[in-house]
């Protein structure tokens, strides 16, 4: 398969990348930063109350340590999951909250990017992938 | 996990006019914005050329929920935040 090439912006120094997620009440556009450190792919849980999500459609309850202690958040399967050209059906995301002030939804991790062989071209603001 | 209330100011006649990406981030600064008929330069989510504003406030639970009804009847919505972005 051809790579797919996909335009990012840096904002602020991160690299930030467009993402739809899909739930019962339908699709959010969605801002997130690419984060190759982050396992987890991150959605804030305002995204996940606007896509009509509740905490009793989590999967399991999680804590991720942090430099202000132990945070809890939950794992939950979006109906779909789009960025960087690629989408998954039942994509698990980490709900986290990111605190509000931070100005984005989540994090792109590896959890989204494992299925890809990519390449992050940074002075010309591409993210170049093809599938695993 | 409840949202902590917050102000929000929601538009009722719609929107607001058309405005810039930068006049928006000078009308509303430090806040999450609303906005309906987004003009985009790309996929990219900060690449906005303009938009209508629809909701702004510091919570963005309260701007995304004022933004539901206007899903139904605006194919380019999106919420985004004007002042400074980071990861953690």
């Amino acid at each position: 398969m051809t790579a797919i090439e996909t335009r990012v912006s840096r904002v602020h120094g991160l690299i930030m990348v467009g993402a739809v997620v899909r739930g019962p009440s339908g699709d959010v556009e969605v801002a997130l930063a690419l984060d190759t450190g982050s396992t987890e792919t991150v959605i804030n849980p305002w995204v996940i109350d606007a896509l009509g999500y509740t905490v009793r459609d989590g999967e399991q309850i999680t804590r991720v340590r942090s430099a202000i202690g132990d945070e809890q958040g939950y794992t939950l399967r979006v109906a779909r999951f789009t960025a960087l050209g690629f989408a998954h059906e039942r994509f698990r995301v980490h709900v986290f909250d990111l605190a509000e002030g931070y100005g984005i939804d989540g994090l792109v991790g590896l959890t989204f990017l494992d299925r890809l062989n990519y390449e992050i071209r940074s002075v010309e603001n591409l993210f170049r992938a093809s599938p695993v | 996990m409840l949202p902590t209330p917050a102000s929000v100011a929601v538009f009722a006649d719609a929107a607001t006019a058309p405005m810039s990406w930068a006049e928006i981030c000078v009308a509303y600064p430090d806040q999450w914005v609303g906005l309906v008929d987004v003009d985009k330069g790309s996929d990219a989510p900060y690449d906005v050329r303009g938009a209508r504003v629809v909701s702004h406030g510091a919570s963005p639970w309260e701007v995304l929920r004022a933004l539901r009804p206007f899903r139904e009847h605006h194919a380019s919505v999106r919420h985004l935040f004007t002042g400074v972005i980071r990861s953690r």
